[in-house]
């Protein structure tokens, strides 16, 4: 039986994902190659980068806090989508 | 499962580390003057302990920033000294000594506990005397494990206990192409345990490659006395070899024994 541990910490504190400064192997640095590829597909399917649905990010999910959500929209959209005008407006043009 | 201290003359460690994580006190590299002095103190320190260690080498550390407003946007950066890096002669070993922390690499072909755990405590010792005052904040042992074994490589079960559960109807062949996992589990003696597992390329084509790197650690209540600190690192190494053991099988201690 699996379950969920009860934390007394945020999950993402001290997650390990500073392979690349800390150790010097090869093996340790292929780890941190594949953390990177994992990461990459995750923000590819979420964002539309890689052609895909970008539902997720007119759905709010995966999206910085809100003052820095225009930054987002802007660089992560899908380039093969036409972005609407107000997706690439920042706040001073308000 | 055999003895959790068990020796394996042929133990696939690629990576082991000792890694200490500290606060040194707020008044001291304040300024980036401030801390190349603090880390010109680092190093001659450990040198006289690392004699027959090369020339230490800068940590340097760049940040950047770009502001975006309106019509205007800037750039600024910056570089910092934020530690020292000392290697061995033959490369073996690597110590990083900054001013977040402590570590301390051995990289193949690993020898015993006993001979890396004393090398890096004196090297520790040699370090925080620079800064008696500084806080302990993490305490971790990692050790990344190449096991190489046969091909074809048609049951992965024969060597790792560690395999995802894969539904009968999503695969004819059961055969993976690839495979990365990320566990992190709390264990006993308040350390948390951070276990990837992955499929990787292998040195010849006569072997498959799986690497089991083992991650454990401690980030609250954390010994700050020198006794307390390495009786801990032992506890930690005990556990280290406990996951290890939990995760091979009988025919991978035949291949490292």
């Amino acid at each position: 039986m699996i379950s969920i541990a009860q934390s007394s910490q945020p999950q993402l504190e001290s997650y390990s994902d500073d392979i690349d400064e800390r150790m010097h192997s090869n093996d340790a640095k292929r780890l941190s190659q594949l953390m990177r590829q994992v990461s990459y597909h995750f923000h590819d399917r979420v964002t539309g980068q890689g052609g895909e649905s970008s539902a997720a990010v007119e759905d709010d999910y995966y999206l910085p806090p809100p003052q820095k959500r225009f930054v987002a929209k802007g660089v992560l959209r899908s380039p093969k989508k036409e972005a609407s005008p107000d997706a690439m407006r920042f706040p001073d043009d308000d | 499962m055999p003895d959790a201290g068990q020796h394996y003359e042929g133990a696939p460690i690629t990576e082991a580390v000792i890694d200490i994580k500290a606060i040194i006190p707020d008044e001291v590299g304040a300024s980036p003057q401030e801390s190349m002095g603090v880390v010109r103190l680092i190093k001659s320190g450990l040198s006289l302990l690392l004699p027959s260690y090369k020339a230490p080498e800068d940590i340097t550390r760049h940040v950047s920033q770009l502001k975006v407003g309106g019509q205007n946007s800037a750039t600024a950066t910056a570089s910092n000294v934020v530690g020292a890096m000392f290697q061995s002669e033959d490369k073996r070993q690597i110590l990083q000594a900054r001013l977040d922390g402590f570590t301390f690499s051995r990289l193949a072909p690993y020898t015993t506990w006993e001979d890396f755990s004393t090398q890096a405590r004196a090297a520790w010792g040699a370090y925080r005397q620079t800064f008696p005052a500084m806080r302990v904040t993490r305490l971790a042992v990692r050790y990344i494990n190449r096991i190489e074994f046969p091909t074809p490589a048609d049951d992965l079960a024969k060597y790792v206990t560690l395999l995802p559960t894969i539904p009968d109807n999503l695969t004819s062949t059961g055969a993976l192409s690839g495979l990365f996992m990320q566990l992190k589990m709390p264990m006993r003696d308040g350390a948390n345990l951070i276990l990837n597992e992955a499929i990787v390329e292998s040195n010849s084509p006569d072997t498959a490659a799986i690497l089991l790197d083992t991650d454990i650690y401690r980030d609250t209540d954390v010994p700050q006395d020198e006794a307390g600190i390495w009786e801990y690192f032992s506890t930690l190494r005990d556990l280290k070899n406990e996951v290890f053991e939990a995760c091979i099988t009988p025919t991978t201690r035949e291949l490292i024994k």
